[in-house]
């Protein structure tokens, strides 16, 4: 049980990271237009991970996607973010009542909450990384306006994955 | 001790967090040229405004010391201001020119003690022989002429102005060349007289007179005055002329005294004239 949740988290590790810097960094959806899809990686990781790894994970997914981007530091900045996210209050959004899940989906959590924690969580991830990447309070609303459209664009795509690749049963 | 384990144990993960995003802004910084340089900034602006508060507050504390320094600074700028020097030696000096010698130079000077009411009107001027003042210096004003120095001490020395029964001075009008002397009748200040001047040419009002340059004192064209009236002698052919005076002996304050370098020279062809005069009339 234990080993396969590894293996599939591996799995899904490097497939989610090879999708995103063999795939989508090389679409070209818009200017500034970058979804980050990756980040379903941290979101699929079980609820009652142990808080430390899921930080270290986070930070390694992040990192593997700059050095594959060549902007070493800010995904790695946001993904690490997120993950003290996911432990702050992001499990508390999908875990209803009290129960853990193992990998958060669209299968294994309700639709709706699972939908919320996906878009707040890529929102903030996005908002940071186009804050890092401009570093200027200036251009808040140009970054907030790419903020609204590649959390849309990742939602979508986050979405697309789920209903492709997840079964009724917990993968 | 073993709550500050807890609270570390609970909160690892914050610890971690920290570390982990410090790396990643260590790789930013490293890494982006940009970034790091408006970090770079940013950081300077903070300190810079935290320093800034800081100073205006720790200046008042050097308030004492800085208040020292700028009284000593002014002490030292206010030796260096003009008035603190009284003049030790000559002003003027000759410059060693081949095609034009100069013949006169001026000497500037401040009235110290002035009259002009009297019968016999001398003038204190604050230049002595020390500046290179002598007796015999012709002494101007910027509206016209003054006087002549009588006497001089070290520092000082008197002008016997135009305003004296003994004052005699060669001049000419301006417009016609003609030639007479200036005196002064001991009544008005304003006004002085003109004797000698030939009838031969009218004189018209207003008509300007200027130092004739006759003299070995005064240099040619110095204002003297200007044409008030003038009536013809009985019996001869000149005119007593009433002239207004240029200067204005009642507000002079700074005057010019007119060093003639060649006074010497032509003392000396005066003084050897005035031998052929005495001989001859030694002979008669």
């Amino acid at each position: 049980m234990n080993s396969k949740l590894i293996i599939n988290n591996t799995l899904r590790f490097v497939l989610l990271i090879a999708f995103q810097v063999l795939v989508l960094n090389n679409v070209y959806l818009g200017v500034d237009v970058s979804p980050v899809v990756y980040i379903l990686f941290i979101l699929m990781l079980p609820t009652n991970c142990n808080k430390m790894l899921l930080l270290i994970l986070s930070f390694v997914a992040g990192l593997c996607v700059d050095m594959f981007s060549n902007s070493l530091g800010f995904h790695t900045f946001a993904a690490t973010f997120v993950g003290l996210l996911r432990i702050v209050f992001a499990n508390r959004i999908i875990t209803q009542d009290d129960r853990e899940i193992e990998t958060p989906s669209i299968r294994t959590a309700d639709m709706k909450q699972f939908s919320f924690y996906t878009i707040i969580l890529t929102a903030i991830y996005n908002f940071i990384y186009l804050m890092l990447v401009s570093f200027d309070m200036s251009e808040i609303f140009h970054v907030l306006f790419l903020t609204l459209v590649n959390t849309l664009v990742t939602y979508v795509i986050i979405l697309m994955l789920q209903v492709l690749f997840t079964r009724k049963r917990d993968l | 001790m073993n709550n500050l384990l807890i609270f570390f144990k609970r909160y690892s993960h914050i610890f971690l967090f920290i570390a982990l995003e410090a790396v990643a802004v260590i790789l930013i910084v490293q890494n982006s040229y940009y970034q790091s340089s408006k970090l770079i900034s940013w950081c300077n602006s903070i300190a810079g405004s935290c320093y800034s508060q800081v100073s205006s507050v720790s200046g008042y504390f050097k308030l004492a010391e800085t208040n020292r320094q700028l009284i000593s600074e002014n002490a030292r700028l206010r030796e260096q201001l003009e008035s603190s020097y009284i003049q030790y030696n000559k002003k003027v000096f000759e410059v060693n020119d081949t095609v034009y010698k100069r013949k006169y130079s001026y000497i500037e000077a401040q009235i110290i003690k002035n009259s002009y009411n009297r019968r016999c009107n001398y003038i204190m001027i604050n230049k002595g022989t020390l500046h290179g003042v002598k007796t015999d210096m012709a002494v101007m004003s910027p509206q016209g002429i003054v006087g002549i120095v009588v006497n001089t001490t070290r520092n000082f020395a008197t002008v016997m102005s135009v305003l004296h029964p003994d004052s005699r001075n060669s001049v000419k009008v301006k417009r016609t060349n003609i030639s007479g002397s200036l005196v002064w009748n001991g009544k008005d200040f304003r006004y002085g007289t003109l004797i000698d001047i030939p009838t031969t040419h009218k004189l018209r009002k207003n008509d300007t007179i200027i130092t004739s340059g006759f003299s070995q004192e005064f240099p040619e064209g110095i204002v003297v005055g200007f044409v008030e009236s003038a009536t013809q002698n009985s019996g001869d052919g000149f005119y007593t002329v009433k002239i207004r005076l240029a200067t204005d002996f009642n507000k002079i304050n700074f005057v010019y005294v007119i060093n003639n370098s060649f006074y010497q020279e032509q003392q000396i062809l005066n003084r050897q004239m005035e031998e052929c005069d005495e001989q001859q009339t030694d002979n008669q």
